[in-house]
């Protein structure tokens, strides 16, 4: 009988044929993946744009979100302008064009406007409700867009006023309201229908959010310390002059005077500073010593995915050419600085560790503590960057501390 | 001999079959490209349409190629009428007869006072230097984002040409036909404004200065979005593209950039006075490119800073070295 030479592949081949047969498979997978990320304007090809304004809301066959009721039965002196209209995630952009891009991506689920003409004159409002789906997205496209040199509001705990528009996040909605031309009359219809529709969804909480408590607020005068020093070495000014003034050189060099700018508070639902691992962030706009940079927080589902997300955003940071500067960041781990025991010891509390990158010459320090991820950007100067490192880390403690 | 060392015949058959299976992979892919890219639905407003393709002419004058002014001041009216002196006059623009289409920016149903749209007070200046210098007809158009007839109205668009004397074409079905640009990738039957143009013989572009969440800046170039029809939105994502084959597509005798008012930030639609600047700029040319560039430095930018315009100076629309066209500039 004759056998069958049978073909036998060796061990190697095997295991090269199943690693390439695994990395097939994980290619498979990212794309797999990736067919459900794609812009929504991709499916509404055979959606016609050419309705009236009237016509809108009753071709789309979008209907208005649950509970959103008229404005107009509450505002006496105001009438209709035109029929409201409702747009969902694929025909956003037919209203507000490339501005969509800023809330598709931040939960928008729907957008209900309608215009209002003053009865006795030319004014009219546009009143645009945004249903952000959670508060906290409602207060990102509002922090997110919020103008310089506005005055703050109190109708909600996030809200400000321009010379002719009102924007707000109640609950889940953001809300622009938006005057023809700029007059106390403009803006005093503009805050009744803004109250009006508070008032009728009193049910929801104006959530507030608690992250940016975490920023530091205060002037911190590190020169405290110092002034007995000063003090006693005045009573030898006298006979010592030179001395008295290398110590006001050194009282000066302590000073610490950390200003935020509150207004600037804002949170970034995705893709934070183009790395797409890092959403939900809080950024702050501060001036250190004089030195602006930007702060951010990020509280995170465990220490360990906040420790893990800041190596992977430092990471990602060193591949877009930043150099480490772990070295020059040493004494944020823990070493007596300025006489005080920071309460960090080699690595901070949790046993994560800092990492600092220097970038575009501007230095980036980033780190986890406990469940939380910040740091600083932009920051121009290093020691300013190291000041306000440590007093966010500071305050997350207290905050961990007293959870 | 050792049966696990391959012998050549073995080494050839699985190097056919391992060929062949890369060859099949590769012809299923095929089979899934797109080679046309996105084409409008014809089911939609073209269905109508004329389906043989047709060319935007090119209204341009070669003999006024290259020319820009830039003109500082407030009014409107008095900036216009200071750069198209400074270009040579309208005369060496508009002839007697002449019918004129002024594309406007008319996106957004929106207060004039908000600077998202072509200003009525420009466009009204536009007007009446046209019909000084001898046109026969003027008519004004757009494609807006939102409805247009609340468009053209709220903008005060609509008032401003009419009490001038020139005719406002609305955007309908019939208005559109299918183009197809020579070596684009976008712009394949694609529904473009067409009958505007009709008897068109000097074609104007004004638009203002704006920032734009997804391009950067809106300014001449992105201007030639509203010839567009159809589900257009789905370009925004190869918008620098869409916008560099749209500069490539629409050839103007004369663009008027507006930046008396700039919208600085929360742009395309802007809505508060606030996301404006008053930088009292008017730029006027024939090079789109150059304008635009120039438009640029009034948002903090530079052409670099916006891919579109690097890309259409690359396929020949202008220059983004605005100085080296020697802009005549002037403070009224």
């Amino acid at each position: 009988m004759i056998s069958i030479p049978q073909l036998h592949s060796n061990s190697r081949s095997s295991i090269v044929g199943l690693i390439i047969l695994g990395l097939l498979a994980v290619i498979a997978a990212v794309i797999f993946r990736q067919q459900f990320y794609y812009n929504p304007a991709v499916t509404a090809l055979s959606a016609t744009i050419f309705t009236s304004s009237s016509d809108i809301s009753s071709s789309s066959g979008i209907s208005a979100p649950v509970g959103l009721k008229p404005m107009v039965r509450l505002i006496k002196s105001l009438e209709p302008l035109s029929a409201s209209e409702s747009f969902n995630n694929e025909t956003l952009s037919d209203k507000i064009d490339g501005k969509a891009e800023l809330y598709l991506p931040a939960g928008f689920k729907s957008l209900v406007c309608q215009r209002f003409k003053h009865k006795d004159s030319d004014l009219w409002i546009e009143l645009f409700v945004y249903d952000m789906g959670l508060a906290q997205n409602a207060f990102s496209v509002f922090s997110r867009q919020r103008r310089d040199n506005s005055t703050p509001l109190t109708i909600t705990q996030y809200a400000y006023q321009t010379e002719n528009a009102l924007f707000f996040a109640h609950g889940h909605f953001y809300l622009e309201i938006i005057a023809s031309s700029p007059s106390s009359e403009a803006l005093q219809l503009m805050i009744e229908l803004g109250n009006a529709f508070i008032q009728d969804h009193s049910d929801l909480m104006s959530k507030k959010m608690d992250v940016p408590d975490l920023f530091p607020s205060e002037v911190i005068d590190k020169e405290i310390t110092n002034k007995k020093t000063i003090n006693k070495t005045k009573e030898t000014t006298d006979k010592n002059k030179e001395t008295t003034d290398k110590n006001k050189e050194i009282t000066d060099k302590n000073k610490e005077e950390i200003i935020l700018d509150k207004e600037s508070i804002t949170l970034i639902t995705s893709d934070v500073f183009g790395f797409d691992r890092l959403d939900q962030v809080y950024t702050a706009a501060y001036l250190v010593n004089g030195a602006s940079m930007t702060a951010f927080i990020s509280k995170r589902d465990s220490s360990e995915s906040a420790r893990k997300l800041a190596e992977e955003y430092a990471a990602f940071l060193k591949n877009f050419g930043g150099n480490v500067i772990d070295s020059e960041i040493k004494d944020l781990n823990g070493e007596e600085l300025h006489g005080e025991n920071l309460n960090l010891h080699g690595k901070d509390v949790h046993g994560e560790y800092i990492h600092g990158i220097e970038i575009m010459d501007t230095i980036e320090i980033v780190f986890s503590s406990g469940s939380y991820l910040a740091g600083v950007r932009d920051a121009e100067n290093m020691e300013a960057a190291k000041i306000l490192v440590r007093q966010i880390q500071n305050r997350i403690n207290q905050v961990e501390q007293n959870q | 001999m050792d049966k696990d060392r391959f012998s050549r015949r073995q080494f050839i058959s699985r190097s056919i079959k391992t060929g062949m299976g890369v060859a099949v992979a590769g012809a299923v892919g095929y089979l899934f490209h797109d080679t046309e890219g996105p084409v409008s639905d014809s089911n939609t407003l073209d269905s109508t349409a004329d389906e043989s393709i047709w060319t935007l002419p090119d209204f341009s004058i070669p003999e006024m190629a290259g020319k820009i002014a830039v003109v500082r001041g407030e009014d409107r009216s008095n900036t216009l009428e200071m750069a198209i002196k400074a270009l040579g006059g309208i005369d060496k623009f508009i002839k007697q007869g002449d019918t004129v289409l002024i594309k406007v920016n008319a996106a957004f149903a929106v207060s004039p006072i908000l600077c998202a749209t072509t200003h009525p007070d420009l466009l009204s200046a536009m007007i009446r230097i046209c019909y000084k210098a001898g046109a026969a007809k003027v008519r004004v158009t757009d494609n807006p984002i939102n409805d247009p007839a609340s468009c053209f109205m709220l903008t005060g668009i609509e008032a401003a040409t009419k009490q001038n004397g020139a005719d406002l074409i609305l955007p309908r079905d019939e208005n559109f036909a299918n183009l197809t640009l020579k070596n684009a990738r976008l712009i394949k039957k694609w529904p473009v404004l067409k009958t505007p143009f009709d008897g068109v013989t000097r074609l104007i572009n004004m638009a203002p200065v704006k920032d734009h969440h997804r391009s950067g800046a809106s300014m001449i170039l992105k201007n030639g979005y509203g010839l567009l029809g159809g589900r257009r939105n789905i370009f925004h994502q190869d918008i620098h593209t869409i916008i560099t084959e749209l500069a490539m597509m629409v050839k103007s005798t004369l663009v008027i950039l507006d930046g008396t008012s700039t919208m600085i930030s929360n742009g395309p639609t802007g809505g508060s006075l606030s996301d404006l600047k008053p930088t009292h700029t008017l730029i006027a040319g024939t090079d789109p490119v150059a304008v635009d560039s120039f438009g640029a430095t009034l948002l903090g930018k530079t052409a670099q800073d916006l891919p579109h315009l690097v890309q259409a100076a690359a396929a020949g629309v202008g220059t983004v070295d605005y100085l080296s066209l020697k802009p005549a500039m002037l403070t009224i």
